[in-house]
Order: C-alpha cells, then sequence, then structure tokens
C-alpha cells in the first residue's frame, strides 16, 4: 500500500515545479492519486505561486518602460566594468611598469634628488651672473668669451580659460575647436525638476574633481530599443 | 655695474606661477557675462573606444565606468551661448532638442540655470539650477538617439 509519507517534500515540490520526468513523474502522481493531504498542499502551492505572481506582475506594471532600461544599462555597466577589471588584472606588465616596479623603494629619494638637480641647474646661473669669475658648477662658462645672452622673451602668461574660449570664437570651424581644458568640474545642484519623467543625478570622480551627469529619459520616437 | 639678482628670485618665478596654476579656478568676482558651450555627444555600444580629439576634454568621463557599456563617441555638434545675467538664452540641437541657459550669477563659482526640451520640443526633460568652478564641465543626457544615446556637455566661464 502507497503511503503519502512516500513521497518526500522534496519530490512534491520537483513534481510541482515540472523538475520530474518519465518514471519518477509517474511514481509520484500514483502516490498523489492516494494521498488527498499532499494532492491539497499542491493546490496550496498553486494558490501562493498565482498570488505572488500576480502581485509581481501589478508592481512590475506600474514601473516605466525606461526604468527597466536604465536598469538594463547598469547590468551592462556593471558587467562591461567586471570584464575591464579582469582583463587589467590578466594583462602582462608593461616596460614602464616593470621599471617604476624596479625603482618602486627608492622613488621618493630619486625624485628629490632630481629636483635638487633642476633647482641647481636653474639656480647657479643666475648666482654667477655679476661675477664672471665665478664659474663653478654647471653652469660653468666664460662670458667674456660668448656672446652676450639673448635677452630673455617677455614672460608668457599662464592662459586662463576665458581667453582659451576667446581664442576658440575665432578659429574655425565650430566643430573643430577645442574646449579649454576645465581645472575643476565640482558642482553643487540647488534645485531639480525632471519634468515628469524618470531621471537620476549620477557623479564621476576624476582628477578634476567630480563631474556631475544628470541622465534624463526619453524614449526615441521609434520602437523601444530593448524589448523586455 | 653689476645688478645683483637674489638667489630665490628664480625659484620665485617659478613657483609663483605653478601655485596659480595650482589653486582652484573661480569664477571672476560677480561675472555680468559667461560665455558658454555646448558639446552634443552620441555614444553608442558599438566601436573601438577611439575618443575623437574634440572630445578630449571630456575623455575621463566617458572612460569612466558610468559609460562603460559605450565603446564609439562622436561629436554631433557645438553651440556657443553667450549669457548675460538673468536673461535666459536658448539654442536648438540638430538633434531636435532646446536647451536654454541662464547665468543666475557669479560671485565665487558661476551659478547657472539650465533647461533641457524633448526633440519634440513639447515637454521639459530636465530644469535645474546649479553652481559651479568657472570652466567646469556639466552634463546632462541619456536619451536615446540612433541606437545610443545622447549627451550634452556644459562648459561656460564667467566674464
Amino acid at each position: 500500500m502507497t503511503s503519502s509519507t512516500d513521497i518526500t517534500p522534496e519530490d512534491l515540490h520537483a513534481y510541482f515545479d515540472g523538475e520530474l520526468t518519465g518514471e519518477a513523474r509517474a511514481r509520484v502522481e500514483a502516490m498523489l492519486a492516494e494521498a488527498p493531504e499532499q494532492q491539497a498542499q499542491l493546490d496550496d502551492f498553486a494558490f501562493m505561486r498565482g498570488a505572488i505572481s500576480s502581485s509581481l506582475e501589478e508592481a512590475a506594471a506600474e514601473v516605466p518602460q525606461a526604468r527597466f532600461e536604465q536598469v538594463w544599462d547598469q547590468i551592462d555597466r556593471e558587467i562591461d566594468r567586471e570584464a575591464r577589471l579582469q582583463q587589467a588584472a590578466d594583462s602582462e606588465p608593461g616596460v614602464w611598469e616593470r621599471v617604476g616596479a624596479l625603482f618602486r623603494g627608492v622613488r621618493g629619494p630619486l625624485l628629490a634628488a632630481g629636483a635638487a638637480a633642476v633647482a641647481l641647474i636653474v639656480i647657479r646661473p643666475w648666482e654667477g651672473g655679476s661675477d664672471p669669475a665665478n664659474t663653478g658648477g654647471m653652469a660653468a662658462s666664460n662670458p667674456a668669451s660668448e656672446p652676450a645672452p639673448k635677452p630673455a622673451p617677455p614672460p608668457t602668461a599662464v592662459p586662463t580659460p576665458q581667453d582659451q574660449l576667446a581664442q576658440n570664437a575665432d578659429s574655425a570651424p565650430r566643430e573643430a575647436e577645442p574646449l579649454p581644458d576645465p581645472e575643476r568640474n565640482d558642482a553643487d545642484i540647488q534645485r531639480i525638476e525632471f519634468g515628469g519623467r524618470t531621471g537620476r543625478v549620477s557623479q564621476i570622480e576624476g582628477t578634476r574633481g567630480t563631474t556631475t551627469v544628470i541622465w534624463v529619459t526619453e524614449e526615441e520616437p521609434s520602437e523601444s530599443e530593448r524589448p523586455l | 655695474m653689476s645688478l645683483a639678482i637674489p638667489a630665490w628670485l628664480p625659484l620665485a618665478t617659478l613657483l609663483v606661477p605653478a601655485a596659480a596654476m595650482t589653486a582652484p579656478a573661480v569664477a571672476r568676482a560677480d561675472a555680468k557675462n559667461a560665455d558658454c558651450k555646448v558639446h552634443a555627444v552620441h555614444v553608442v555600444k558599438e566601436g573601438d573606444g577611439t575618443i575623437p580629439k574634440t572630445l578630449k576634454f571630456i575623455e575621463e568621463e566617458l572612460r569612466s565606468d558610468q559609460f562603460a557599456a559605450y565603446k564609439g563617441f562622436r561629436l554631433l555638434e557645438v553651440k556657443s551661448l553667450k549669457l548675460a545675467l538673468k536673461k535666459p538664452a536658448n539654442t536648438s540641437m540638430k538633434t531636435g532638442h532646446k536647451l536654454g541657459l541662464s547665468l543666475l550669477g557669479g560671485d565665487k563659482r558661476l551659478k547657472l540655470h539650465a533647461q533641457l526640451t524633448d526633440r519634440k520640443g513639447s515637454g521639459s526633460l530636465v530644469n535645474l539650477d546649479y553652481t559651479i568652478d568657472n570652466g567646469g564641465v556639466f552634463m546632462i543626457g541619456g536619451s536615446k538617439y540612433k541606437g545610443g544615446r545622447l549627451f550634452f556637455a556644459i562648459q561656460c566661464v564667467g566674464r
């Protein structure tokens, strides 16, 4: 005689989920025919599944298509980011990276020595400028036998963004005009409205601070890019 | 007569401009006008990742995770706008979008108002006030366009 205890919970769930095939499925069906309690349990499962899926469908219906696409885009970005990180981790170090690794421990002292050398090169000629006999160090030269140094060119002012923009405005064509390199991009949003559509504010950290990107949602007039 | 130049002078000559270059940019005090440029940028998923020279100023942003899904970058057009204090200026992009900018003030930073209208001209996509350092780049976009997305990079310089 078949007892309902012969049907394990795992069997019941697997049967309900349609995961049993062939002989196993037939065996459970035969046992269920003689086990009304288990059959009632199956009915409960079906009821719960219906309740859950209908509530999820209702919730999904309230989410605009655009939001789904934002989520897809976000997933794409994450996948791509992971792939790039993996690629970077797998790639062989380049020549410069290996050279850099070689000097990693002494990079600070090397830089300091370099800076000191540059300072010496710059300062020493000025010190000896008023005394031709003083020709020590790397600035050694004989002013008497050399032509007088050319007068230094007038100091070039560091171009401001304004100047660069003005300069760009005069050059053609507009499409080819370079913008002045921004120095800092940090922005503070004081008020924002998304015109009834969805939107979000994101920020990109970089060498010029934080760049703000406002993502708005607007469909193309044609069909959606990504059918769900 | 020989003129003695103090040893510290060349060093100071080097350091002062360097310090000036590293100081954060600020808008000119009480800017009454601003020159702005709007770059319309089309990004698509297909491409070799090359960023054209005209978009180098936002290369860092385009290479960031935010844009990691996109491999093709194209400058569609550049528009210039001259802003006077509290007088809105509008421009129509060839994509059909309209962008309005207004200089609300400029003490230490530029205070701007921006409004982007959809390509049909029927509704506002976003409407905002923001402050930003002089010459800083601000980006608005995300609209679908020809198989990709459209972005507008806005950069203003106070005068």
